[in-house]
């Protein structure tokens, strides 16, 4: 009997198209959109060279050789002061570095980039000073002063709390993943409302076969909780084979993550189509903002939505299934430590149990006060 | 008795929708339960399916109390619903399969079992069919084939042919009585005493719940006392020449419109004969004429002093 009804479950789930549509072709649709716009995201932060010209009298004098030899923050360009001011004017260069008597720095606009500039030249020229003035003042200590300069020591180093750098876009397909697996509440709602004869003709005419209640709805449990693994599997391979997005090297928890995610949408669904009193319509209504709202608070329109949510209304982290099983990929993939992982696991635990208690409660029921 | 309904009382609230309603079903009968929409056939067959909660009252099938778990009572019972139930997603075989599946576990018996049903509503050129590519009627028969086709021994057909076309409604009353014929109990419910009156053998008729009467359609029809309704074509009939046709014996009342004139008549013999003497005596020019006997309507008419069709 488990063999039959689990096989027609399957069929009938895998045929809805809408739903297909909604589990399987949107999350694929979305995560390839998302990541033609979003995949240059990570490389904006790289530093870029900053365009600036140098103006000089003799353009293989010493002094210019040295100044452009002298840091790797900027790119410079020979140019005479016409040409540079038209290119300054036409915003082809931040700012030009006139050298004659007094190094002089010309700008049209302030900003980041010629603040640094600025920095740049100021040190420059101290260090430049400052070895001149030796030079002529106390010749015999010139050599310690180079050797000094050119072991400048550094005394504070960057160390990473996290085992990865993280790409900001990885939150929005962590968060997207999580959303796919709580689609599997759409299945998980199809499944209680295709078992309660107060809820549709086909649920009256099932539960008048003489087969228990709880066994049927158990058989078609796991039919919607199969479906939406294989979902859940396909979105990983598109993702990480096909856009060759890196999650991770904890593949295997990563899957079994998603596995429990996908148990917890089915068991969100299936709550929600038999404890709320409500039309089927509705209860579509909310599985759709309990998935899609829950996956805009875990990041996926805006990653600083997480951090946002996160310091303001922390209790909201806890209670968003999306989050929590977005969050457990994050800390996946960021910490070495799996503590923060764990803990995702055991709320999102917690969920099941209490959307099972509650699905049991009221589909245990053998017979409804009105039909 | 395969079914023994005994002081049933279900209550929504402060409305009864089932008072005290007792019935029973003999094995082999077809019977049915006609009422207008809304006076508790559909909720007595949920309650006799142990779907619904009642009140009060006890429900017997095959002689043992019935409920949620009795699968062995269950496993003989096949119901056709007021609304069509089957998967969407599934074709007309697939569907007939999966319910089947859910009586008779071996796959040879199984399939056997669904080539009949399948058969028996004439939906073999749709097997590949999904629900939505069939018209109404077609979607109609195949609720029925889901229904029936583990070959149950009471069979419950909830208003099967509510917006059903003349052709299939005549197909799925012939095969109802087909099912009687091989063995079957059936319970038929309705508001359409035509349908009832053609196929059942013993009728309940029910208002607000309760059984008003109950019997074979002729002890209903004798329970009261309307006789013939008369109708004759006649030309220019004047006020005093229809006030003439009240005197005659047994008549009730008479009415004249658009040339026709409608006679009811009391239960007596010989009414017919009474009419065409005074039109042959007044010398009354007349087209066509026609009798027509006391229908279930007119028995409800004269039981509740309401159309059954309200």
């Amino acid at each position: 009997m488990y063999g039959h009804i689990l096989k027609y479950r399957l069929m009938c789930l895998t045929k809805d198209k809408d739903n297909m549509f909604w589990i399987l072709i949107f999350p694929i649709v979305l995560s390839t959109l998302l990541y033609a716009a979003l995949s240059n995201i990570g490389n904006q932060e790289l530093f870029h060279q900053i365009p600036l010209a140098l103006v000089a009298e003799e353009e293989e004098s010493e002094e210019v050789t040295r100044l452009m030899n002298a840091t790797d923050l900027v790119e410079f360009q020979m140019m005479d002061q016409t040409e540079a001011q038209a290119s300054l004017e036409n915003e082809e260069l931040i700012g030009y570095v006139l050298m004659d008597e007094e190094m002089k720095f010309v700008v049209q606009t302030k900003g980041m980039e010629q603040s640094i500039v600025r920095l740049f030249l100021n040190h420059y020229r101290q260090t430049v000073g400052t070895v001149e003035n030796i030079m002529r003042n106390h010749p015999e200590q010139m050599g310690s002063v180079v050797n000094r300069l050119e072991t400048r020591q550094v005394f504070t180093t960057p160390v990473s709390a996290a085992r990865a750098k993280l790409d900001p876009m990885l939150i929005f397909f962590f968060a997207l993943i999580a959303m796919t697996c709580m689609y599997g509440a759409y299945l998980g709602l199809r499944e209680a409302v295709d078992i309660q004869a107060n809820l549709s003709d086909l649920a009256a005419r099932i539960n008048i076969a003489p087969i228990h209640k709880m066994k049927t709805f158990f058989y078609s449990i796991s039919a919607a909780v199969i479906i939406q693994v294989l979902i859940i599997s396909v979105l990983l391979a598109y993702l990480q084979f096909v856009l060759k997005i890196n999650l991770g090297d904890r593949s295997v928890l990563i899957y079994l993550t998603s596995v429990l995610g996908s148990v917890l949408g089915v068991m969100a669904g299936a709550f929600i189509g038999t404890v709320l009193k409500t039309s089927e319509n509705m209860k579509n209504a909310i599985v759709t903002i309990f998935s899609l709202g829950g996956a805009y608070l875990a990041g996926l329109m805006n990653f600083s939505t997480k951090y946002t949510v996160a310091e303001n209304v922390p209790i909201l982290t806890v209670l968003n299934p999306v989050n929590l099983l977005a969050d457990a990929y994050y800390a996946l993939y960021m910490f070495d430590s799996l503590e923060r992982y764990w803990m995702n696991i055991m709320y999102m635990i917690g969920f099941i149990i209490l959307f099972f208690l509650g699905t049991y409660m009221n589909v245990r029921r053998r017979k409804y006060a009105s039909i | 008795m395969v079914i023994k309904v005994n002081n049933l009382v279900k209550r929504y609230g402060d409305l009864v929708a089932l008072d005290h309603l007792s019935f029973d079903v003999r094995e082999g009968e077809i019977f049915g339960l006609l009422g207008p929409n809304g006076s508790g056939k559909t909720t007595a067959i949920n309650c006799i399916l142990s779907l619904l909660s009642y009140d009060k009252g006890e429900i017997e099938v095959f002689g043992k109390p019935m409920t949620p778990e009795s699968y062995e009572a269950k496993r003989n019972i096949g119901v056709v619903m007021q609304n069509v139930a089957v998967f969407n997603e599934l074709t007309v075989r697939e569907n007939v399969d999966y319910f089947c599946g859910l009586y008779v576990p071996d796959k040879k018996e199984k399939k056997r079992l669904v080539d009949e049903a399948i058969a028996f509503v004439g939906l073999e050129k749709y097997e590949k069919f999904v629900p939505k590519k069939l018209s109404g009627g077609l979607l109609r028969r195949l609720n029925i084939a889901c229904g029936i086709a583990h070959k149950p021994k009471i069979i419950i057909l909830d208003e099967p042919t509510v917006a059903v076309d003349p052709q299939s409604r005549n197909k799925i009353l012939e095969g109802i009585k087909e099912l009687n014929k091989n063995g079957a109990t059936v319970i038929y419910t309705s508001h359409y005493m035509e349908e009832v009156e053609q196929i059942c053998s013993r009728i309940m008729i029910l208002d607000h719940g309760k059984s008003i009467a109950s019997g074979s359609k002729e002890s209903l029809k004798a329970m009261i006392d309307v006789g013939e309704k008369i109708s004759i074509e006649l030309y220019d009939l004047e006020d005093e020449q229809m006030r003439s046709f009240r005197k005659l014996p047994n008549v009730a009342s008479v009415s004249y419109e658009e040339n026709l004139l409608t006679i009811h008549s009391y239960k007596a013999a010989n009414n017919l004969e009474h009419v065409l003497e005074h039109i042959k005596t007044h010398n009354m020019a007349f087209g066509k004429i026609y009798s027509e006997k006391p229908t279930l309507n007119d028995v409800f008419l004269e039981l509740t002093g309401k159309e059954l069709r309200d």
